[in-house]
């Protein structure tokens, strides 16, 4: 499991329904500005969300080489006057969120699906965000399971992996943190229904569990989420 | 050695464990064997931990549940001077063969640890207010009060300011004694405050808080809350009571200077 190179934010924000549309633009028009002013990197991709718990949800993604410039970078933005006028200004009278989730990531192999946050081209339109607590015991086995047997079933039926982290700071530890790519809901649908029912995926969750005494994957947090783009 | 002032750059972890059920001592010895006291020092002696040789500090506080939406759960918090220096000594010691050996042995059959919390706070801008009006380290028998407080996004500065100025100098009076105070950075549910107070004993805890919700100056300051916010500031409430383990109790400030 990698533990090393660059960090990944993931920034999830249950809204108020009704202010989603709102979000993204304050997000691309007046806040990203701001975040260039001072040091916090720009999002690699985005989302929004109406399928999950955390429905409605916006969603964006941070790269970070360091944790500290990431911690000055924020600390320095919370304070900037331009973005305590604009939050006062938008918030007025009214909240926008229900809560947040800050979670820090780290990749776990090649995440390049995500990086094309200016283009439509070759981003598949539904995306699915994959929450997937595995056996604190050996997390490693769970992802090498998650990579060698799950997802190239996935794939065989039309997924396509945008980026697979493990959760390096955050909540229900260990969890592998998956983004995966469908033409839309319904090829997702049959994929995953097809992914249960398959006799040797259940052949090899019998073995794990055999060798492990344990579920390798216990409960898995998913959500259907729309790619936007700046 | 005088203390260190506290400050804001600071980085704290608070590492929160579902630990297996029946397995809490064995957590907790294991967790002292690693942290603190690495055995085969002479009588009375602590020997260097693998924690010491990694470079990660002594836990401030360590703690075993005894109310909470987690138990059995085990917790400690670390404190930081930088994450690049966290993220060198924590996989450094994760991959030493004598930690893994010393973990499957510990875990014998089956693992102690289920699951857990992995979350990053720094020293909330109330900490030396609330700090001014009393401090005391953990006392003999004294147990620690860890208060989640899940707050209106964007209102943190607000709340702490209601915490500092009438619920903690009121808990104070019941008995609490104040011992450091944080803004959730990454992690669930956000945002998020967290206050870790002592209290002499379960039942004075239990007395303060009911005599919270009898007061009728707190009662009416959240009702003013509703009438300048349109909303609590607090959400909700989460009240960890912890026992702290002989080998980290929490003293006062986390052993910062309140100046």
């Amino acid at each position: 499991m990698t533990v090393t190179g660059p960090y990944y934010e993931l920034r999830l924000y249950q809204c108020v329904h009704g202010r989603i549309p709102e979000m993204h633009r304050r997000m691309t028009h007046e806040v990203l500005p701001i975040f260039a002013a001072n040091g916090v990197t720009l999002p690699i991709a985005y989302w929004t969300g109406y399928g999950g718990p955390r429905a409605p949800l916006y969603a964006y993604l941070l790269k970070w080489e360091s944790l500290d410039t990431r911690m000055t970078s924020f600390r320095r933005f919370y304070v900037d006057p331009v973005w305590l006028k604009h939050k006062q200004e938008t918030d007025a009278g009214e909240q926008m969120l229900v809560g947040m989730d800050v979670f820090i990531l780290r990749a776990q192999g090649d995440v390049s699906g995500l990086l094309r946050p200016t283009s439509d081209v070759a981003v598949p339109a539904l995306h699915e965000l994959r929450l997937q607590q595995v056996l604190a015991r050996d997390p490693e086995a769970a992802l090498a399971a998650w990579k060698g047997t799950d997802l190239p079933f996935l794939k065989s039926r039309g997924a396509t992996e945008l980026g697979t982290f493990t959760m390096w700071y955050g909540t229900r530890m260990p969890q592998i943190v998956s983004l995966l790519g469908w033409d839309n809901a319904r090829a997702r649908q049959d994929a995953v229904e097809a992914w249960d029912a398959d006799g040797a995926i259940s052949a090899v969750r019998k073995q794990e569990q055999a060798s492990f005494g344990a579920p390798i994957f216990g409960r898995c947090e998913t959500s259907l989420l729309t790619p936007e783009f700046k | 050695m005088p203390k260190q002032q506290l400050d804001d750059t600071e980085i704290y972890e608070l590492r929160l464990y579902d630990v297996a059920h029946g397995r809490l001592a064995d957590e907790v010895s294991r967790m002292y064997g690693v942290a603190v006291d690495g055995g085969g020092g002479a009588a009375g002696e602590e020997h260097a931990s693998m924690f010491d040789r990694y470079g990660i500090p002594r836990p401030l506080g360590a703690w075993t549940s005894i109310t909470g939406n987690r138990q059995p759960q085990f917790g400690y918090l670390l404190r930081w001077n930088s994450l690049a220096e966290r993220d060198a000594a924590f996989p450094s010691f994760w991959a030493d063969p004598e930690w893994q050996a010393i973990r499957n042995a510990t875990d014998d059959s089956s693992a102690i640890i289920e699951r857990m919390e992995d979350w990053l706070m720094r020293p909330s801008p109330s900490w030396k207010m609330a700090a001014a009006a009393g401090t005391r380290s953990t006392a003999p028998g004294d147990l620690t009060e860890m208060l989640i407080q899940r707050v209106e996004t964007g209102h943190v500065p607000d709340a702490a300011a209601a915490n500092v100025d009438q619920l903690l100098p009121f808990l104070r009076a019941q008995g609490a004694a104040f011992l450091g105070a944080f803004d959730v950075v990454i992690g669930p549910d956000m945002q998020a405050m967290i206050t870790f107070l002592t209290w002499p004993d379960q039942p004075t805890h239990e007395a303060g808080w009911r005599a919270v919700d009898d007061d009728p100056a707190l009662r009416q300051a959240v009702k003013n809350q509703r009438k300048t916010f349109g909303r609590p500031l607090v959400k909700s409430t989460e009240h960890q009571l912890l026992k702290p383990v002989h080998f980290a109790t929490p003293i006062a400030m986390f052993g910062r200077d309140a100046k």
